[in-house]
C-alpha cells in the first residue's frame, strides 16, 4: 500500500509539472470545502471524459498567490473560473468560455449576499462601521467586488480597508458564512448558491444569519478554455455539455451538480462584470488581486 | 471371515478418513488463520500507510505558504487517500467497539478536512491563517494518535493471530502423526488377526489334500468355522468324493476289460481245443478209410480161404490126417475175419442195425457179466438215471462198447479198485453234441470212470488210434477204443476222455437221447435149416474166382443151378437172357459196380430175380435200409458158407 502510496504521488507529481497534451486537466477555483468541491465536480469530469475519450483530472488552484499565475504555471487547458476571476482571465490570459450550469432554480448567474449574526442588531451598512468583515478573496465577484460595489453603492464611500476594523479572507464562501457563524467576524459576503447550500447542509445559517444585502447577478462559474486549446476540441467539449441534460447519465450527473443543463457562454456574458469592475474601478488587466 | 476382513478394512479407512477430515479441516483452519495473518499484514501496512500520509500532510501544512510549499493537489490527494484507507477499514471489520474506534477515526478525518480546507484557503489576515493552521495540526495529531491505537491493536490481533494459526498447524502435525500411527497400529493387528484365521482352517485344508495326495480318495474335512471356509470345504469334499467315484470308475472299467480279456482268452482255448479235436476227428477218419479199404481187400481174402476151407470140411473125410490143418485154416480165417470186422467198426461200417434201445437196460445185463467176470478187487458201481435213457444204436455194439471200455478199466486197475458206470439225462447245452442235436433235445450221458493208473497227455491223445496199445505184444491190439470210437459215431454220439496220471480216467459218452417210436425195431432174422432148401437158378456175380468157386460148388453140390458172372454187365446181361431166381451180387466188382447192377436188376420185369448182397465193405444204417429195399439179404464177407447157403435158401422161400 505504501508503494500505490509513492506511486500515486510521484504519478501526481509527475502530472503536475505539465499538462499532458493527451489529459485534459480542468482547474478549479476553491468556492467550498475543498473536498466537498471536488466531490461535487468529480462526476463532471469523469463524463466529460468518458465523452471526449481523454482523461480529465481537476486540480485545485490556491488563492495563495496570483490566481492567473497558477493556471499559467500549472498549464492547464481549462478551468471553472468565478465570474470576476473568468473575466480576469478573458482579460489576462485570453482564455475562451464555452459553458455555464444553469442552476436547479433555473438561473444561470449568481450574485452575492451580505449577512450578519440576527443578534448583532445590524441593519444597514452604516452599523457596520469599525467591525470586522469576513471576505472570501480579492479575486471572487460575490465574495468581494459585488459586496463592496454595493456598499459603495450605497454610500459607504471610504476604503473598506478604513471602514471595517478587521477584515477576513476566507477563501471560500463557506468558510466566509462559517466565519461570521462562529463570530470571528461580525459581517460576511459570499454567493448566493453557497449560502443557499451551506443553509440547507448546516440549520444555523438559517436560524442565526440574516442578510442585509443582495448584490447584482453575474454569469455563475463558466468553463473556459486556455487561449492555446485546439479550436476543435473546445467545440466538442462544448457539444457535451450542451447535450448533457439530454441523456440520462448526463441528468443523473447533472443532478449531483446541482445543476439542470449547461447554457452557451461567451465572452459577451461577462460584459456586466466588465461594466460592475470599471463602475468600482477595477482596471481588470492591471488589477493586483494579492489578498492581505 | 469375508466380514472381518471388511470390518477391518473399514474400520482402518474409518480411522484414515476421520484422521484426515480432522486435519483437513485444522489444515483449513490454519490456512484461513494464515490468511488472517496475511490480512493482518495488510491492515499493518494499511494503518502505516494511513499514519504515513497523516504525517506527509502535517509536514505539508507546516511548509505551506513557504516557497518550498507543496502544491495543494497533493495534499488534497494525500488527505483523501488517507480517508479511503479510513473507510477500508469499516469494509472488512463489523464489531461494534472496533467500529466505534473508526467512527472516531473518519470524524477525525472530517474534523481535519474541513479544518484543513479552512486553513488552505484562507489567504489573509496572517494571525487567522496561523490559528486556522495550528487548529488543523492539533486535528491532524488528534487523528494520529486515533490511528495510532487502532494500529496498534491490530498488531495486538496480528500477534494473537500469529500465535494461534502457529498452535492450530502444531496440532494438525500432531493429529496427522496420531492418525498414521493408530491406522499403522490397526493395520497390523488386523493383518495379524486375519493371517491367523485364515492359517487354521488352510492347516486342515492341506493336511486333507495331503491324504487325498496319499490315497485316501473320499476323505472329508470338516465343515465348520467361517462362511467361506464352510464353503470351501463343502466343494473339497465334493472334489474328494469326486476323484473317489472317478476312481472306482476306472477300476470297474478295468475289471471288465480283465474279464473281457479272460473270456476272450477262453473262447480262443475253446476255439483252439475244438479245432485240435476237429484235427483228431478228420485223422481218424482218414485212418477209418484206410482201414476200412484194407478191410474190404482183407475180407474178400478171407472170404476164399473161408469157402475152400468150408468146402474141404465138407468133401474131407472124417478121421483124415490133414482135418486138423483144416480146422486151423478155418480158425485163422475167423480171426481175420473178426479182426476185419472190428477195423470195420472203427471206420463207422458196423454190422448189426440200430434200434430204441434203453442203454440201462444194457448196463444191467453188462453189470451181471462183468460181476462174473472182473477180478474181485474190482467194485463195480451202477449209477443210472432214473428215467430211461434210451437211445437209438444196436445193442450189440453197445454191449461190445461197454466191455471194451470195461476190460481197459480193469487192465488199469491192476491193483483194484473201482470201476463206476454212470447214466444221465441232460439238456442239449450241457451236452457236446453240438451240430447233431436240435435245441429241444435231450441227451445221454454215460460216464465210465475208474481209479486206475490213469494216462499222461501224449497217450491220451493216441488213444482211439487202431492198433495204438501200451499193453505187452499179443495183450492188447489197440483196437478196442478204435471200435468204441467207431461205434459211438455210428450211433451219432460223442466220446471224450479226461484223464490225470496215477489217479483215474473217465470216459464221458454222449448219445442222442431217443424217443421210443423213432426207429421201429427190426424182426429178427428167422433161424434156417438146410430141409428149407428148394432149389433154383442161382447167379453168383463176383469178380474173385475164389469165391464164386467156392459159392457154386457148395450151391451145386445143395441142388442149385449155378450161373456165374465176373461183371456187373455180364451179370445183367445174363438176368436178361435166361430166368434166375436169385443173384449173390458183391457190390465191389469191376465195370458198372454192384450198385448199379442192383439198380438194373431191380427195374427188370417181373419175375425177376431176388438178391443177396455179399461185400467186403461195412455200411451205415442208412446205406444199409436202401439196399434193403432192393435187395433180400446183405452178407458180410468173409461168410461161413453156412451162413451163405441158409441166406440164398432163405431168400429162395421168401415171397
Ligand atoms: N481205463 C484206462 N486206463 C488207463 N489206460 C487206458 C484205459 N483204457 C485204455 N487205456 C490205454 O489205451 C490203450 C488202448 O486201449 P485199447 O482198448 O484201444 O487197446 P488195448 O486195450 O491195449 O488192446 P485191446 O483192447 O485191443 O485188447 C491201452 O493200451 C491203454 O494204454
Ligand atoms: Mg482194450
Amino acid at each position: 500500500m505504501p508503494k500505490a502510496i509513492c506511486f500515486c504521488i510521484v504519478f501526481l507529481m509527475l502530472s503536475f509539472s505539465s499538462a499532458l497534451s493527451d489529459e485534459l486537466v480542468i482547474g478549479l477555483i476553491p468556492e467550498q470545502n475543498v473536498f466537498a468541491q471536488l466531490e461535487r465536480y468529480e462526476p463532471l469530469g469523469k463524463y466529460i471524459s468518458s465523452r471526449l475519450e481523454i482523461p480529465v483530472r481537476f486540480s485545485m488552484l490556491s488563492r495563495y498567490g496570483n490566481i492567473i499565475e497558477s493556471f499559467r504555471k500549472k498549464e492547464l487547458n481549462a478551468a471553472f473560473w468565478g465570474s470576476f476571476t473568468g473575466a480576469l482571465a478573458i482579460a489576462k490570459e485570453g482564455v475562451e468560455p464555452i459553458a455555464r450550469p444553469v442552476w436547479l432554480d433555473g438561473s444561470s448567474t449568481y450574485y452575492g449576499l451580505v449577512f450578519v449574526r440576527k443578534d448583532s442588531g445590524y441593519e444597514s451598512f452604516e452599523d457596520l462601521k469599525g467591525k470586522r468583515i469576513a471576505l472570501v478573496d480579492k479575486a471572487t465577484t460575490a465574495g468581494y467586488i459585488s459586496p463592496l460595489f454595493l456598499m459603495k453603492e450605497q454610500g459607504v464611500e471610504i476604503s473598506p480597508e478604513k471602514f471595517f476594523s478587521e477584515i477576513i479572507f476566507t477563501g471560500s464562501h463557506d468558510a466566509a458564512i462559517l466565519a461570521v457563524l462562529n463570530g470571528e467576524a461580525d459581517v460576511g459576503a459570499a454567493k448566493n448558491t453557497i449560502y443557499f447550500l451551506e443553509s440547507n447542509r448546516n440549520k444555523r445559517v438559517e436560524e442565526e444569519l440574516k442578510l442585509i444585502g443582495v448584490t447584482e447577478k453575474v454569469p455563475s462559474n463558466a468553463l473556459a478554455v486556455s487561449g492555446d486549446f485546439p479550436k476543435e476540441k473546445a467545440e466538442k467539449l462544448r457539444e457535451i455539455l450542451l447535450g448533457m441534460n439530454e441523456s440520462p447519465d448526463g441528468l443523473s450527473v447533472l443532478e449531483s451538480f446541482k445543476a439542470k443543463k449547461f447554457i452557451e457562454t461567451t465572452k459577451d456574458d461577462y460584459i456586466p462584470v466588465f461594466e460592475m469592475a470599471e463602475k468600482a474601478g477595477i482596471e481588470l488587466s492591471t488589477y493586483d488581486y494579492f489578498n492581505k | 471371515m469375508r466380514k472381518k476382513i471388511f470390518l477391518a478394512f473399514f474400520s482402518l479407512l474409518l480411522i484414515f478418513v476421520s484422521g484426515s477430515l480432522i486435519s483437513s479441516k485444522y489444515i483449513v483452519d490454519a490456512t484461513e488463520g494464515l490468511h488472517r495473518l496475511l490480512q493482518m499484514h495488510k491492515i499493518d501496512d494499511m494503518s502505516k500507510a494511513l499514519s504515513l500520509s497523516i504525517r506527509t500532510v502535517q509536514m505539508d501544512l507546516f511548509s505551506l505558504r513557504t516557497p518550498a510549499s507543496r502544491d495543494l493537489d497533493t495534499i488534497i490527494t494525500n488527505v483523501r487517500q488517507m480517508e479511503g484507507l479510513v473507510n477500508k477499514c469499516y469494509s472488512c471489520h463489523h464489531k461494534e467497539w472496533l467500529v466505534k474506534k473508526f467512527n472516531n477515526m473518519s470524524e477525525g478525518v472530517r474534523l481535519y478536512k474541513s479544518a484543513l480546507s479552512l486553513y488552505v484557503t484562507s489567504s489573509a489576515n496572517t494571525p487567522r491563517m496561523e490559528r486556522l493552521g495550528i487548529e488543523a495540526t492539533q486535528i491532524g495529531e488528534a487523528l494520529m494518535e486515533r490511528v495510532l491505537e487502532v494500529s496498534s491493536l491490530a498488531s495486538v490481533r496480528f500477534g494473537h493471530v500469529t500465535e494461534e494459526s502457529l498452535g492450530r498447524i502444531k496440532d494438525v502435525r500432531l493429529i496427522l502423526l496420531g492418525t498414521l500411527a493408530l491406522t499403522f497400529l490397526i493395520g497390523v493387528i488386523a493383518a495379524i488377526h486375519i493371517t491367523r484365521a485364515l492359517m487354521a482352517p488352510l492347516g486342515v485344508f492341506i493336511d486333507g489334500t495331503r491324504k487325498i495326495a496319499s490315497g485316501q480318495l473320499g476323505h472329508k474335512v470338516p465343515s465348520e468355522g467361517m462362511t467361506e471356509f464352510r464353503e470351501l470345504a463343502e466343494y473339497f469334499n465334493k472334489m474328494s468324493e469326486e476323484l473317489k467315484r472317478a476312481h472306482e470308475e476306472q477300476e470297474n472299467t478295468n475289471r471288465e476289460l480283465n474279464n473281457e480279456i479272460i473270456e476272450r482268452k477262453h473262447a480262443e482255448e475253446e476255439k483252439n481245443r475244438l479245432m485240435d479235436q476237429l484235427v483228431h476227428a478228420r485223422k481218424l477218419e482218414a485212418i477209418g478209410t484206410l482201414s476200412g479199404g484194407i478191410a474190404h481187400e482183407f475180407n474178400n481174402l478171407l472170404q476164399v480161404i473161408q469157402g475152400c476151407a468150408d468146402l474141404m470140411d465138407i468133401t474131407m473125410e472124417k478121421d483124415s490126417a490133414s482135418r486138423k490143418h483144416l480146422s486151423t485154416i478155418i480158425a485163422t480165417a475167423n480171426r481175420g475175419g473178426d479182426l476185419t470186422k472190428r477195423l470195420l467198426a472203427f471206420s463207422r461200417k458196423v454190422d448189426g442195425e440200430s434200434r430204441v434201445m434203453d442203454l440201462n437196460t444194457k448196463l444191467g445185463q453188462v453189470f451181471v457179466i462183468l460181476q462174473q467176470t472182473l477180478p474181485r478187487n474190482i467194485d463195480i458201481e451202477l449209477k443210472l438215471s432214473s428215467a430211461p435213457a434210451t437211445i437209438a444204436a444196436d445193442p450189440s455194439g453197445i454191449e461190445q462198447l461197454l466191455l471194451n471200455m470195461a476190460l481197459n478199466a480193469k487192465d488199469a486197475m491192476a491193483d483194484g479198485g473201482r470201476l463206476t458206470l454212470t447214466t444221465r439225462l441232460i439238456d442239449a447245452k450241457a451236452c457236446k453234441l453240438e451240430g447233431n442235436l436240435g435245441k429241444d433235445d435231450n441227451c445221454v450221458l454215460l460216464d465210465i470212470a475208474d481209479n486206475g493208473c490213469g494216462m499222461d497227455e501224449q497217450t491220451r491223445a493216441l488213444i482211439f488210434d487202431p492198433f495204438f496199445t501200451t499193453k505187452d505184444v499179443g495183450a492188447g491190439t489197440g483196437l478196442g477204443l478204435s471200435v468204441t470210437y467207431g461205434l459211438v459215431n455210428a450211433y451219432g454220439g460223442y466220446i471224450e476222455c479226461k484223464s490225470s496220471l496215477g489217479e483215474g480216467t473217465t470216459f464221458s459218452i454222449y448219445f442222442p437221447y431217443a424217443k421210443e417210436d423213432v426207429l421201429e425195431s427190426v424182426p429178427r432174422e428167422r433161424q434156417l435149416t438146410f430141409s428149407d432148401v428148394s432149389g433154383g437158378r442161382v447167379l453168383i456175380a463176383d469178380d474173385e474166382h475164389g469165391i464164386i468157386e467156392s459159392a457154386a460148388a457148395v450151391l451145386e453140390s445143395m441142388g442149385y443151378d449155378v450161373v456165374t458172372a465176373s461183371t456187373g454187365e455180364d451179370a445183367i446181361e445174363i438176368c436178361k437172357k435166361e430166368r434166375i431166381d436169385l443173384v449173390a451180387l458183391d457190390l465191389g466188382m469191376p465195370g458198372i459196380g454192384g450198385v448199379s447192377c442192383l439198380e438194373t436188376i431191380s427195374t427188370l420185369p417181373e419175375p425177376r430175380p431176388k438178391v443177396i448182397i455179399t461185400t467186403g465193405y461195412g455200411f451205415d444204417d442208412a446205406a444199409r435200409s436202401d439196399l434193403l429195399k432192393k435187395a433180400e439179404r446183405i452178407l458180410q464177407k468173409p461168410y461161413r458158407l453156412t451162413e451163405f447157403i441158409s441166406a440164398v435158401s432163405e431168400a429162395l422161400l421168401e415171397k
